[in-house]
């Protein structure tokens, strides 16, 4: 049971009495990559909104390795472990490549009203924090586009910042909201990849798409959702042939 | 030559009111127009601690800073909690409210007809009433509030400030806590305000409250703007700008009924045209979009 790390227990919420998430439990367990497929409007982005603070539900409770995290605040979440990336694709826009992942970096002294005016001590930490952003840069093949302003990235590029950033506020959980989507097949099979290599450093992934051969190659489990529900649950060879779930996309 | 030396003590003052409004509009990105409201608080408790305790301005400065940092405090609370449009409003009913407690608590603010005879700070028992003495305090602390918030906004703290005005929810998403950060911009630059406002009245040593209307908060922002939102330097040559130029129009022989206007009319010039070729402001970098 100790390698179950994200654990929902019956969630719901509901928008106007529209029921967006409607009793949905679900157990992550620790170094797997968990897909979250379904139709629009299914529920999929409000789970995650669930998940990491940004909505509460009406009713059900979530766990983080054992720690009820039901009701706290976003921020607080993702210093516990859980960071998250959104659909609509954010950044600091006018800050460069190496500033967005250094702001994502957790606990840093210099962040601090007295540790920003008091010197040597958050110096020499941000120079640690340079490399440390360095490296991740170069995880996602960034590295040279460091002293860039995000904005001049194209959108793959963006993307993978976008995943960077996750990466570099140390949570153990990363939530990926459509981490392809939209971006170019070169680019999509290299953050398949990063993705596909993130278990072996001790991270444990969900993440929502539509791309379903993106699903298919690195996904070990896949949960399907449509209006609000879990229908179903499993490998992809075994969702794939669910009655459910092939009605719920071709309907 | 004091004529020269009076202009250099306003920008000194304006200087500290503006790199404060900066470091909560330009960086923060929290278009406050109550930052008048603040400069006169410390003004008025300035004034009040030598006239009424005869307190020395050494320890009414910090006395002002204190007050003005724990007022900030308690009216961010509702304030911060409405955004971008309303947060302007908020600000506004602030400094619409601070303007009329000045105005009519007549015990203790004097109402319109102001606090006179405000006396001049003392150092070493010598009073500071000479115009070099003054250009030297206000520079001095001018240049040590400069430093502190040049300090905080180069350090990762002002980088959550520019992450903050950008984007809120990013910020958040990454274990930044806003509201911790927003409250603390606001109160920083709060007590900055109070700072040049304690400044301002012991070098008038006569206050009233149409020095810290609406107007003033304007002007104040009208210097952040042309300077550069998001640049401490661009506040320093906004602040000379500003306050500078329209004292040109003395030297052009114009009588001062009609320079006031005409300064009305340069002001908005000067912003219109900004606004249309360089709205970053002369140093900034950084596009509100």
């Amino acid at each position: 049971m100790s390698q179950i790390v994200l654990e929902c227990r019956r969630l719901t919420k509901a928008f106007d009495g529209i029921k967006a998430v409607d009793n949905v439990s679900l157990s992550v367990e620790r170094q797997r990559i968990v897909a979250i497929i379904g139709p629009n409007g299914a529920g999929k982005t409000t789970l995650f909104n669930l998940c990491t603070g940004f909505l509460h539900p009406d009713s059900g409770s979530i766990r983080f390795k054992g720690q009820d995290i039901t009701r706290l605040a976003p921020n607080q979440i993702t210093l516990l472990g859980i960071a998250r990336t959104f659909q609509d694709l954010r950044l600091i826009r006018q800050m460069t490549v190496l500033e967005n992942v250094l702001l994502a970096m957790p606990r840093q002294a210099g962040e601090g009203f007295w540790g920003a005016i008091g010197s040597r001590r958050s110096a020499r930490e941000e120079r640690a924090n340079r490399e440390q952003a360095m490296a991740w840069l170069e995880f996602v093949g960034l590295a040279g586009k460091a002293l860039d302003l995000a904005e001049a990235l194209s959108y793959g590029q963006q993307k993978l910042l976008g995943l960077a950033c996750c990466l570099a506020t140390g949570a153990e959980m990363l939530m990926l909201d459509e981490p392809v989507a939209g971006v170019e097949p070169a680019t999509t099979d290299r953050i398949l990849d990063y993705l596909s290599r993130l278990p072996s450093l001790g991270k444990t992934v969900v993440f929502i798409e539509h791309n379903l051969l993106a699903v298919q190659t690195v996904a070990n489990c896949v949960v399907v959702m449509d209006d609000g529900k879990k229908i179903a649950e499993g490998s992809w060879e075994q969702v794939s042939q669910e009655a459910r779930v092939l009605e719920a996309y071709l309907a | 030559m004091d004529y020269l030396l009076h202009i250099l003590i306003l920008i000194g003052i304006y200087l500290i009111a503006a790199a404060s409004l900066n470091f909560v509009a330009g960086y923060t990105g929290l278009l406050s127009v109550a930052h008048a409201a603040f400069y006169g608080v410390g003004a008025y408790l300035a004034a009040l601690m030598a006239l009424k305790l005869g307190a020395p301005f050494w320890l009414s400065l910090p006395c002002a800073l204190a007050i003005a940092a724990m007022l900030a405090a308690v009216v961010a609370i509702p304030t911060l909690r409405v955004h971008d449009d309303y947060f302007v409003i908020a600000t506004f009913c602030l400094q619409v409210i601070a303007t009329s407690v000045m105005n009519n608590w007549i015990d203790v603010t004097g109402g319109p007809l102001g606090l006179p005879g405000i006396p001049h700070p003392t150092l070493f028992g010598v009073s500071l009433g000479a115009h070099w003495q003054m250009v030297l305090l206000v520079w001095a602390i001018a240049g040590l509030s400069f430093w502190l918030l040049h300090r905080l906004v180069s350090a990762p703290f002002g980088r959550v400030l520019r992450a903050i005005r950008e984007d809120e929810v990013f910020t958040r998403s990454l274990g930044k806590n806003v509201v911790k950060y927003k409250v603390l911009a606001f109160v920083i630059g709060a007590a900055f305000a109070a700072a040049s406002g304690s400044l301002y009245a012991v070098y008038m040593t006569y206050i009233d409250p149409t020095s810290f209307t609406v107007h003033e908060s304007i002007f104040m922002l009208a210097i952040v703007i042309v300077g550069g939102a998001g640049s401490l330097w661009g506040s320093v040559v906004g602040a000379a700008v500003l306050v500078a130029l329209p004292e040109l129009l003395r030297f052009v022989g114009m009588p001062s009924a009609i320079a006031a206007n005409v300064r009305q009319i340069l002001y908005g010039g000067l912003l219109v045209g900004m606004m249309l070729w360089r709205p970053q402001g002369l140093l900034g970098k950084y596009r509100f979009d």
